[in-house]
């Protein structure tokens, strides 16, 4: 008989109040194998990953590790199963005050034959032995709060492999990473892949699931639709996960005319993020910035609305200065920003969705300070309808996959009269069909306002643009028409720290 | 493995499942109600007396204090802040009329005014605290507890403030009490005392402003989510500043009932008010599976707290026990309350 699978599982589904979210799935990875998983949101990735990491306590179908049913019934239970998963919110997974070394033994230390007395230095020894299985160098003694994003990562990473963990989960990894860490993240999974491990790998990112998978599994509407055995492209997996082929790859290139110009930067700077940006934006086109994480994008974008302090430079609006020092005036101004962080920065996500959606404007759903709430419902119901807005939209927007919900923030900036859009990130963790979505709206809206597209996915940025500027380290180091420049002449201007630009 | 097991336990936990989360969300939604309603049944049939408009009455009267000071509470939640100070705010409101009418003369109006603008004084110190120097909320109120309970020492310097005190001057006080000053508790008006009055009004007041005003909204955005209410446009510190100010004028309108009920300036007197109004603010939300702070759920609160004392007073409960009994269903609103958020 041949050698079992490392993982199997067997029509695993899961039901919520009666409704299926996942039905009858069904696939095995084996040691040594990258599998990507991809589907939009709400095709029942997220609810995949829970069962196999012991969320539930309950689920339809079963699991199998080298052929033996494994009981995923708690978290513990996944992990002694050999199952563990490196989360795109990684924050959620270690603990903040606790130190690089506590948090790389915390399985251990939660262990109630883990001796009381503690050595320090012993955990520490320990803690560094783990480390290097994964080639994390950082100061064990230092809090877990302090490590980058990437190092953060690798902390768990290193933290399940000392768990003898054999599948690891990996849901997003590089949602918050530049493109560097992305590559040297990729060469921590191809490693773990030569020792054997089996990998499930869940991303937005087609590039990157064809960059890294040996097989690719496609989610829709809680099945599993397609299984390719080898890497398809890029639009097979758009088609597979739309169920029809997209609708076009990249947005129309758009033959626009600037307008007027709306706004005008100059000599932006941020204490130590931003330093003497200056541009101008104008009416019908889109503005793209683009950089590594941390160049500096959101600190502007932040800046320009007056949610962070400036220490210097000044914003003209048609022409006029105007005096932004908080979000209040850059809104009565008509400066709206989509804040990069949409749970924590975005939403009210007790609130239902027609409240967030009516949220900024108020005003114009009152008669004398008393809301008009048929009005509200109405408004809200049009802008639910415009923007496709799909999903449980009674109830409160927390429930709303990560697309939908980043429609609401967007939405309810739409019911104003929108000057100058920031727009930060807003395609991140949103699925392929509603990311064109945006893009047409965000296309459609620069012909009313200004629009300033901040981006970390150079694509995306390279095909909506009709002007793009790169960002490094809180300066703009490279300014450009569309088809002026290409993919890597943008990812060596960001990157690239010897060869100082002037523009 | 024993594979014929499976599928029978499989079949047994799914039908379960399904009717467990509908009933749950029944009993979360109508819990508290559910015991009110019991409770008033079962008290109504043990004891006759319960069940008159007399007993009512009373009942209704003595929760106003409660009733008022649990709204205070409210509304600093509302905007996930949080008011200990109530309860010295109300004892303030004592000690400031009855002061302002036996050692200065003032008429019952200027008693009420002064009463008052004490709370909103208090309120706007908290939101300093608070909003500017960015302490927080629970800890800021709870300093101001003890400072306002130890201004209120030094004012009656250990006494009780009666017509014909002697003052510290060693002459007595000269003013009175006044009759249309007690009248607020004592008095009636279309047969109910005027505290009753004065609670439904301000209760109905607060929620309409809190449900369908936009400033009542907006106080609700910033405490579900204040960086995104900031980053909508709101000015977040008004807002609190508000919510505190609202907090410290409700909480002296139940101390000025309070010193209308017990005729003299005695010390401390709201500090017991303190517990109850945050217990039935808590309860509140469980009311109706809400989930958040809310006018309609603390009124229920206060009802449930108010008829469970009267209850057990004329059981003859020792009131020794009361409070026991009190904190355990505090507690288990608590765990509905915390059981409806942990399900969205």
């Amino acid at each position: 008989m041949a050698v079992p699978p490392l993982i199997a599982l067997e029509g695993v589904g899961k039901r919520f109040d009666g409704v299926a979210v996942l039905r009858d799935v069904s696939f095995d990875i084996r040691s040594g194998e990258v599998v990507s998983l991809c589907g939009a949101n709400g095709a029942g990735k997220s609810t995949l990953i829970k069962i196999m990491t012991g969320y539930y306590e309950s689920y339809q179908g079963r699991v199998r590790i080298d052929g033996t049913e494994a009981r995923l019934h708690s978290p513990s239970g996944a992990r002694a199963a050999g199952i563990d998963a490196v989360y795109q919110e990684v924050d959620t997974c270690i603990a903040p005050d606790l130190s690089v070394a506590e948090n790389l033994i915390l399985y251990r230390l939660a262990n109630p034959h883990y001796p009381l007395w503690q050595n320090r230095r012993r955990i520490e020894a320990e803690a560094r032995a783990i480390a290097q299985t994964v080639d994390l160098r950082v100061d064990m003694a230092r809090p877990a709060r302090l490590l980058t994003l990437q190092q953060k990562q690798l902390l768990v990473i290193a933290r399940a492999l000392a768990q003898r963990a054999r599948v690891l989960i990996f849901d997003e990894p590089t949602a918050s990473l530049s493109q560097p860490e992305v590559e040297r993240l990729f060469a921590t999974i191809r490693d773990l892949r030569n020792r054997g491990l089996g990998i499930l790998y869940v991303s937005h990112r087609l590039s990157e699931l064809l960059a890294i998978s040996d097989r690719v599994l496609v989610l829709r509407n809680g099945e599993l639709v397609q299984s390719f055995d080898s890497v398809p492209t890029a639009r097979d997996i758009a088609t597979a996960m739309l169920g029809a082929p997209p609708p076009d790859d990249a947005p129309q290139p758009y033959a626009h005319s600037a307008g007027p110009t709306v706004l005008e930067a100059i000599g932006i700077e941020v204490r130590g993020k931003v330093h003497g940006v200056s541009f101008a934006a104008a009416r019908g086109e889109i503005l793209g910035i683009t950089g590594l994480v941390g160049a500096g994008k959101t600190e502007l974008l932040r800046a320009l609305f007056g949610a962070d302090a400036r220490t210097a430079g000044e914003i003209r609006l048609h022409g006029r200065l105007v005096h932004i020092q908080r979000p209040t005036d850059a809104v009565k101004n008509g400066i709206y920003l989509v804040p990069e962080e949409r749970r924590r920065h975005g939403l009210f996500l007790d609130f239902p969705v027609y409240k967030n959606l009516s949220s900024v404007f108020l005003a114009r759903f009152c008669r004398l300070g008393v809301i008009d709430a048929a009005s509200e419902r109405r408004g809200a119901a049009q802008m639910i309808e415009r923007l496709h807005i799909s999903g449980a939209v009674e109830g409160p927007v927390a429930h709303l996959s990560g697309g939908n919900q980043q429609k609401v923030v967007l939405g309810k900036w739409l019911f104003g009269d929108p000057q100058v859009l920031l727009l930060d990130e807003v395609t991140q963790g949103v699925d392929v069909g509603t990311r064109q979505e945006i893009y047409r709206l965000v296309r459609e809206m620069s012909q009313r306002a200004a629009v300033l597209f901040a981006s970390s996915d150079i694509d995306e940025v390279l095909s909506l643009a009709d002007r793009l500027l790169v960002m490094r380290d809180g300066r703009v180091v490279g300014s450009f028409a569309r088809g002026e420049v290409d993919r890597q002449t943008i990812l060596e201007l960001a990157a690239n720290v010897e060869r100082e630009m002037v523009v | 493995m024993t594979p014929s097991q499976r599928p029978a336990q499989e079949t047994h936990v799914r039908a379960t499942r399904d009717w467990a989360p509908a009933l749950q969300g029944l009993f979360l939604r109508w819990g508290i109600l559910a015991v009110l309603f019991g409770l008033i049944v079962y008290l109504s049939m043990v004891q006759p007396q319960f069940l008159t408009i007399t007993n009512w009455t009373n009942l209704i009267r003595d929760m106003s204090v409660e009733t008022l000071v649990a709204l205070a509470v409210t509304v600093s939640v509302v905007v996930a802040g949080f008011d200990v100070s109530v309860g010295a705010v109300a004892g303030m409101a004592v000690i400031v009329s009855m002061m302002a009418m036996v050692v200065y003369h003032a008429s019952a109006a200027e008693a009420v005014g002064l009463s008052l603008l004490s709370g909103l004084v208090i309120g706007a110190v908290n939101a300093f605290l608070i909003v500017r120097l960015r302490l927080p909320d629970l800890l800021a109120t709870l300093g101001m507890l003890f400072v306002v309970d130890g201004v209120q020492q030094v004012f009656v310097a250990g006494q009780t403030i009666t017509p014909g005190m002697t003052l510290p001057n060693g002459s007595s006080a000269t003013g009175t009490i006044q009759p249309s000053f007690l009248a607020i508790d004592q008095g009636r008006f279309l047969h109910l005392p005027i505290s009753i009055w004065i609670m439904f009004a301000v209760a109905m007041l607060l929620w309409f402003f809190l449900s369908s005003t936009r400033v009542g909204r907006l106080m609700y955005a910033v405490g579900s989510n204040q960086e995104a209410a900031r980053l909508s446009g709101v000015n977040v510190g008004a807002y609190k500043t508000g919510a505190y100010l609202l907090s410290g004028f409700l909480a002296a309108l139940g101390g000025v009932v309070l010193a209308a009920r017990i005729g003299v300036g005695e010390q401390l007197a709201g500090d017991p008010y303190m517990l109850n109004g945050v217990a039935a603010s808590m309860i509140g939300f469980a009311v109706l599976g809400s989930g958040r702070a809310n006018v309609f759920g603390t009124f229920i609160g206060a009802l449930l707290m108010a008829v469970m004392v009267n209850g057990f007073t004329m059981l003859n409960v020792p009131y020794y026990t009361q409070q026991a009994m009190l904190g355990a269903v505090m507690l288990a609103a608590l765990a509905l309350s915390y059981a409806v958020k942990s399900r969205g």
